[in-house]
């Protein structure tokens, strides 16, 4: 027989039911997709970091090492009590080495900057099921186990590299595309971003692409190939200012006109762009992304939530905001889009 | 060989001989080489169980007889029967399978094995591979027994003496039914000890009915040792009789006396001033204390039978090698004893051997002759061309050089003109003295006249000429004054008047003990005998090279333990081992090529092939697994096939062979990828990061892969002829190990390592990177020199290896742990190489010669 | 004594076959890419040569004396990044930092030749890992990091002209033509190739064969530090991608030449011939399109051709004999 006091009751025990529920909810909606739960990394500072890097190989690199060490020796420095860097030189076996090894020296969190998706998995599995928090800088790893992951959304870098190139050419031209690392994702991100944008533009035809490492040298040696056998060349993709600077000097070289380029915020691009009136599009490298790194490190030491995957945001410029970016007092090693304090960027690229 | 006419004379013969207990028979036996009668229709018969010796002069042909009965040479005519059956083929093999043992001078043994061990090389007793070592060296014992040699059969015999390596020789060749045993100079490098004990040991063997060839100089061993003896003289025999039948004086007197059959030229009228005066006169420990002057216009001859000194008697007076004492040339003291100094003092030395040491093979007539002379013809350094070829046409005309042009090759020429060219070159520097050792070696008759003449020519302008020969008419009829020499020293000085033949042979031939070698105190072998003695068993493998990388390893773990807490550590030395599993396969698989004495450069590049094709063709399938396996095998090997193709077949050195297939398989490796691609089925993973129990897999693929290497190479058959091959492949192949199949098997086993450590990478990592193998080469290379085994291979212990792969492993974990970069890690490694070679300073210069393999 | 004639001329035209072959190259060079024959594009790749090339000649010099260097392109990468890093791509301290590069490309050279030839190591072994030390010590001057630009001068060395004619070509011409003198009139380069072709005959006959072999290393060592030079004032940059596997082109451009690797024979203008055979047939592969992996196929192709082609020769086993009389 349902009495009125009887449903009352009921009613009361189905509200505070909802309620326990709807509250269990609102807490765990600070959780929103896409976020990472890191209370049980919560460790009492100051806390040992350990860095799996790939090697200073090349000026992005250098930059993105420094962002590492001023967020830890200097912006976060209280929370940090050692900072353990260990460079495997693009060599995958030898980072799982340097992984196993930073682990086994006791690191509180480790920073890998992958030298392969693929090679990594094992390694990272590894360290993320040994409850040590996994932050993947710039590459990432093909598999889940790891807390955050930060890097610079290739595709649409290169989407707007295509973008641009195909309004320079009214749609219409040949183009050289000059990638990086072969073999990386970043590098396959980076060529579908391009693809994609070209497919607005039928016209534009890629003539070569080549993998040129960010290194000026080999997209000068390169260049001077494509040149040979490609008599009329109306544009160049490249990932990079570095490998612009080299793309230009075999083009000086051979006396030929500078056509339209992409590039990135390398200060040596800048200088060059600047001295031979380029036309050129730069899509800054992103390389201030470790500081975000240390910055979620210190989040996720502390407990509290982090996003699974960050991207750092794309700054674009043009020729007509060159000197707004440009440095001529420093060295050509300098990248324009940083978030250094000027102490640190007068001391490392000072001429 | 003969044709069937003969087989009646073959089976009478074969009659005869067992009537007569005949068990060798030479008939009418010839060889020639160029410019010389070695053997002259040579007729002997040697009766079973008899000592005979044969002795003769210098260039007599005892050498010669004795290599081909040893099969190391075919003759142009003549047969030879041995008990009844004739000779069909003339080869070491053959020789030794119908019972022939012949002792070399230079003993053919494997230095770094034991005695055991070289006794049994090549018939090592077996099973399926595996070596019964109890059986060995029993053996062994009982062959050293036979001929009561104290010699233990387990220490390795380059600790033992010269005479204990002798009496080993004996024992193989007993071991192998030697009928007949030759010995080439025996006694001559043994002390007087030493010495009773073979001649003792030569009577027991006679009592065993073992029929000895004894070649000797020596006339007394000869008296004291032999039943008969035969006389050879240029060639020829002169006669065979029992010993007790003979005389100092009737052998020398049948060794010598000839027709003068060459005409020399009139000798000098009268002398010059002294223009060389040597005093006190010491090298090393192969002159003794030398006097003598040396006049202008004189010839002086100098004999002595081989290893007397002569010529390094010149080599020290033209200062190539170092000396004490006193030269004065016209008074003046000669302190620099270089030959640069030499030649500008006016002294020069024609050497014995014109090919290697006299003329450059590939330079034209002209440049070969202008070379000590250069900075005459030359104007702060520029040469003066047209001088130059003026003077060297000059000196062609005049010593009737034949050859097309000044301009041609050297190596054109013949014999006798080659010579000329030394000649002339010499000339071209203004000499004041001439030194000539065996200056008409090799060179036809006609020639040999010419160059008399000019010697003599020489003389009579003033210069002093020493002439050092072995041809008795020659040093007789050319010299002024003879010098004979003997153990170093001068012992005789004839004027013109005494010459003889049989005078100065009895001079140069030795007649007492007086000079034998001294008895080494053996100190050091001793001890390192009696410690390995006490040690015994497995440890005495450690006691050799390997200590050195073993306390090295120790040391360096210490240190780990002292500067970190966490070295020691279950994770951390889970890490160590799963970074040198990878290197230690390898490793392992290098070690075996080098110990063969090759080197294999294209590890590396097959390891990154291997992580390639086995991730694509797993592609993440379980499966496939097993599939991409054999796959990698299969490259492996023919990778691998290919290298030993090319440096056994094609000759080709290893170094260049490997290092290009490794330029090759890195290209095709980057023409498949550029980045890591495939992945692998989830069950390959456990080869590397699972584990069985506490133990991680890494530690049992580590652990079987060493006690493998170590079994294989300790204890095979096929371990025991690769370290024969590389210590001396000569030896090796004497003693019928098949080395070009040895060789060609190294690489494929070293190529089948690094497919295996590619795919243990492969599990690790989890996919294929090309890159990925770089570095695997030099680091296995590294390893296996500082675990003790140097280029040339032949040497060393795998053990010392392992402990090397540990080593590395260990300063990589260290490093790292310091937080050093890598580029310190590729210093150290560096100079770690750097020192590993230069200790080993010139360690094998026989190594290339080794991977030449004979014809 | 007809045989000797024919073998004679048979020789002739082995000592020459590498400018048959360069001919044929560069005839197929020219027919599959038409601007090859551009005065410009010539000019373009004779500059591109010329640092490959002065490696070439100081190989060719140790070659002959009977050794072989493999240190040349560690040697000269350690030269290009130490000028960057001590200028910093300014001109104030161009000279100091030339002369400081030209010494250590000399001391490393002294370091080769001590180990060959008192030491008595192998010249392709010790050449080897001394190369190994000198990555390695470059990696740490340089901390792996790209060292940046160059200063104007060497820019100038490498990239200018002077009048039609590239400086870097100057150089390389200059160089040869100073070294072909040393090595065919003077009693210096008569010596080498005495120590090459036998260095016992050599011994016995005066020549003071340790101190030429030294010297052979320590002249190459200079010429790879020029090479250096050269080879970054072209580039305009200088990071860890420069020189990558010269040595091995410096190798086979001197076997491919006719310089016999065990020592004794060959002139400069046989590496002459080799260096432009071996740019020429490496740009080919770029220009046939195929990928440029395929350049590591070539030169093992081509140095095992080369040795394998005059392998007959007994002399250069000497190439793993430690120098010993």
């Amino acid at each position: 027989m349902v009495t009125k006091k009887g449903l009352t009751a009921f009613m009361a025990i189905c509200f505070a039911f909802t309620f326990v529920l709807f509250s269990s909810f609102a807490l765990a909606e600070d959780l929103l997709p896409g976020m990472v739960d890191t209370t049980k990394y919560k460790k009492k500072g100051p806390w040992l970091a350990g860095r799996a890097a790939l090697g200073d190989t090349n000026a992005w690199m250098t930059m993105f090492s420094l962002h590492f060490n001023y967020g830890i020796e200097e912006k976060y420095q209280k929370d940090f009590k050692g900072f353990k860097v260990a460079s495997c030189f693009w060599n995958p076996v030898k980072q799982i080495a340097d992984i196993e090894q930073l682990v086994a020296q006791g690191v509180d969190i480790l920073f890998v900057d992958p030298a392969s998706e693929g090679a990594l998995v094992g390694a990272v599995e590894e360290v993320y099921d040994m409850g040590i928090p996994v932050v993947l800088a710039s590459t990432g790893v093909n598999t889940d186990k790891y807390t955050t992951w930060v890097s610079r959304d290739n595709i649409k870098a290169g989407f707007l590299y295509a973008n641009w190139m195909g309004k320079k050419l009214n749609g219409k031209g040949n183009v050289v595309v000059l990638m990086g690392m072969a073999g990386s994702s970043y590098a396959e991100d980076v060529l579908r971003g391009v693809n994609q944008g070209l497919g607005a533009f039928p016209d534009i035809k890629i003539l070569e692409t080549a993998y040129c490492d960010w290194s000026p040298v080999k997209a000068k040696e390169t260049m001077e190939v494509f040149i040979q056998s490609n008599p009329k060349i109306d544009g160049i993709i490249s990932d990079g200012g570095q490998m612009g600077l080299g793309a230009v000097e075999a083009l000086l070289d051979a006396g030929k006109k500078i056509p339209p380029i992409t590039a990135d915020d390398w200060n040596g691009w800048l200088r060059m762009a600047k001295q031979h009136n380029i036309d050129f599009l730069a899509v800054s490298g992103g390389n201030p992304l470790s500081l975000t790194c240390v910055q979620l490190a210190t989040k996720i030491m502390r407990g509290e939530p982090v996003p699974k995957i960050v991207e750092y945001p794309i700054v674009t410029f043009e020729k007509d905001q060159l000197d707004q970016y440009y440095r001529p007092d420093l060295t050509d090693q300098y990248f324009a889009v940083h978030e250094l304090p000027e102490a640190w960027i007068k001391k490392n690229y000072s001429k | 060989m003969t044709g069937s006419s003969d087989f009646q004379k073959t089976s009478s013969y074969g009659e005869h001989c067992v009537q007569e207990n005949i068990v060798l028979k030479i008939d009418r036996l010839s060889k020639s080489f160029p410019g010389v009668q070695a053997l002259d229709s040579v007729s002997l018969e040697i009766r079973k169980g008899e000592v005979h010796a044969v002795v003769g002069e210098n260039g007599a042909g005892k050498s010669t007889l004795m290599k081909i009965l040893a099969g190391a040479e075919a003759p142009d005519q003549g047969t030879i029967f041995l008990n009844g059956q004739q000779f069909q083929s003339f080869d070491p093999q053959s020789a030794r399978r119908l019972g022939i043992g012949i002792i070399f001078q230079e003993f053919n043994l494997i230095p770094y094995l034991s005695a055991a061990k070289n006794i049994s090389l090549g018939r090592e007793p077996h099973s399926w591979g595996w070596i019964f070592n109890k059986k060995e060296i029993n053996d062994a014992v009982k062959w050293l027994k036979e001929i009561e040699a104290q010699i233990p059969p387990t220490s390795p015999i380059h600790w033992l003496s010269v005479g204990q390596q002798q009496q080993i020789e004996i024992a193989k060749a007993l071991s192998l039914n030697a009928g007949i045993l030759i010995m080439d100079e025996p006694a001559s490098a043994l002390s007087a000890s030493e010495r009773d004990h073979l001649f003792a040991l030569i009577d027991k063997l006679r009592q065993r009915a073992i029929t000895i060839l004894y070649v000797s100089h020596s006339l007394d061993e000869v008296f004291r040792v032999s039943d008969r003896v035969t006389v050879l003289k240029d060639g020829k025999l002169v006669y065979t009789r029992p010993i007790r039948h003979a005389t100092t004086d009737d052998l020398i007197a049948a060794m010598v006396g000839r027709k003068l059959d060459r005409i020399y030229p009139p000798k000098a009228e009268k002398m010059g001033n002294p223009i060389l005066s040597v005093k006190n006169f010491s090298s090393k420990d192969k002159l003794k204390n030398v006097c003598f002057d040396l006049r202008e216009g004189e010839i002086l001859g100098i004999y002595g039978l081989v290893g007397a000194g002569r010529t390094e008697l010149c080599k020290a007076l033209f200062g190539v090698v170092s000396s004490s004492g006193e030269i004065s040339l016209h008074g003046k003291s000669l302190s620099k004893r270089n030959p640069s100094a030499a030649i500008k003092t006016g002294i020069t030395f024609l050497t014995e051997d014109r090919k290697n040491e006299g003329l450059i093979m590939g330079l034209s007539v002209r440049k070969n002759i202008a070379l000590p002379s250069l900075d005459m013809r030359s104007l702060w350094g520029i040469i003066n061309d047209h001088e130059e070829r003026r003077q060297t046409g000059k000196i062609t005309e005049k010593l009737r050089i034949k050859t097309p042009t000044i301009e041609n090759d050297v190596y054109y020429l013949s014999g006798g003109n080659q010579q000329k060219v030394v000649i002339g070159k010499w000339l071209l520097a203004e000499p004041r003295i001439l030194i000539c050792d065996e200056p008409t070696r090799g060179v036809d008759v006609g020639a040999k006249m010419e160059i008399y003449s000019h010697l003599r020519e020489l003389a009579d302008q003033g210069l002093a000429v020493i002439l050092v020969s072995s041809e008795l008419p020659e040093i007789i009829g050319m010299s002024d004054r003879i010098l004979v020499m003997r153990n170093g020293r001068i012992v005789s000085e004839f004027n013109r008047a005494e010459f003889s033949e049989e005078i100065i042979l009895a001079a140069g031939l030795s007649e007492t003990h007086a000079h034998s070698a001294p008895d080494k105190p053996v100190t050091a072998t001793a001890f390192q005998q009696h410690l390995a003695a006490k040690l015994g068993g497995a440890k005495k493998w450690i006691v050799q090279a390997d200590l050195v990388v073993f306390s090295t390893l120790l040391a360096l773990i210490a240190v780990g333990i002292f500067s970190s807490a966490s070295f020691l550590t279950n994770y951390n030395i889970t890490s160590i081992l799963r970074h040198a599993a990878a290197l230690g396969i390898v490793t392992m698989g290098q070690a075996v090529v080098m110990i063969c004495g090759g080197i294999d450069i294209a590890v590396g590049s097959i390891i990154s092939l291997t992580t390639i094709l086995s991730a694509l063709i797993m592609g993440g399938s379980n499966a496939m697994i097993l599939p991409a396996v054999f796959a990698c095998w299969g490259a492996g090997f023919m990778v691998g096939a290919l290298n030993g193709f090319a440096v056994v077949k094609l000759r080709i050195v290893p170094f260049i062979a490997t290092l290009g297939m490794m330029s090759i398989v890195h290209g095709i490796v980057l023409l498949i990828t550029h980045g890591p691609v495939g992945s692998i089925g989830k069950l390959f993973r456990y080869v590397s990061r699972g584990s069985v129990g506490p133990f991680p897999s890494a530690l049992i693929v580590i652990c079987f892969v060493f006690i493998l290497a170590v079994l294989v190479m300790n204890k095979t058959v096929y371990g025991r002829h690769v370290f024969a091959t590389g210590a001396n492949s000569e030896v090796a192949r004497l003693a019928g190990i098949r080395i070009n199949w040895i060789t060609f098997s190294s690489y494929i086993v070293s190529a089948v390592c690094a497919v295996f450590a590619g795919l243990y990478l492969t599990s690790r990592m989890g996919m294929g990177d090309p890159l990925v193998g770089r570095g695997f080469e030099v680091d296995s290379i590294i390893a296996v020199l500082i675990g003790g085994v140097p280029f040339g291979g032949g040497k060393g212990n795998i053990l010392g290896v392992i402990a090397g792969v540990l080593l590395l492993s260990v300063l990589a974990n260290l490093l790292n742990m310091w937080n050093l970069q890598s580029w310190y890690h590729q210093i150290v490694k560096a100079m770690i190489l750097l020192m590993a070679i230069s200790i080993y300073k010139g360690g094998n210069s026989s190594w290339p010669l080794k991977l030449q393999l004979p014809k | 004594m007809k045989e000797k004639y024919a073998s004679f001329l048979a020789q002739i035209v082995k000592d020459h076959i590498v400018y048959l072959f360069l001919i044929a190259v560069l005839i197929i060079a020219a027919i599959l890419s038409p601007q090859f024959f551009k005065l410009q594009n010539l000019f373009n790749i004779l500059r591109q040569a010329s640092a490959l090339g002065l490696l070439a000649i100081g190989q060719t010099v140790v070659v002959i004396a009977g050794g072989i260097d493999v240190s040349v392109a560690a040697i000269m990468q350690l030269a290009g990044v130490t000028i960057a890093e001590i200028t910093k791509a300014q001109d104030k301290l161009v000279f100091v930092a030339i002369v400081t590069v030209l010494f250590m490309g000399t001391a490393i050279g002294f370091g080769n030749g001590l180990l060959v030839a008192k030491r008595k190591v192998q010249p392709f072994v010790s050449t080897l890992f001394v190369g190994l030390l000198v990555t390695g010590l470059r990696l740490l001057v340089t901390k792996a990091t790209p060292s940046g630009g160059l200063p104007a001068f060497i820019r100038f060395l490498g990239s200018d002209s002077l009048g039609p004619i590239p400086n870097a070509v100057i150089i390389f011409g200059c160089t040869a033509l100073m070294i072909n003198f040393i090595l065919s009139k003077t009693t210096l380069g008569r010596s080498i190739y005495a120590v090459g072709g036998n260095p016992a005959t050599a011994f016995f006959s005066g020549v003071k064969v340790d101190r030429i072999t030294i010297f052979s290393y320590m002249l190459c060592g200079f010429l790879a530090a020029i090479a250096g030079l050269v080879l970054v004032g072209y580039l305009g940059y200088a990071d860890q991608n420069i020189g990558i596997g010269y040595e091995w082109d410096s190798i086979a451009a001197v076997a491919v030449g006719g310089v016999v690797l065990g020592g004794g024979r060959g002139k400069i203008s046989g590496t002459i011939a080799g260096v432009l055979l071996m740019t020429v047939l490496l740009n080919l592969v770029l220009i046939l399109k195929l990928s440029v992996e395929y350049q590591f196929v070539i030169r093992g192709v081509v140095i095992i051709a080369a040795v394998a082609f005059y392998a007959g020769q007994w002399r250069w086993k000497r190439l793993f004999l430690s120098k010993g009389v």
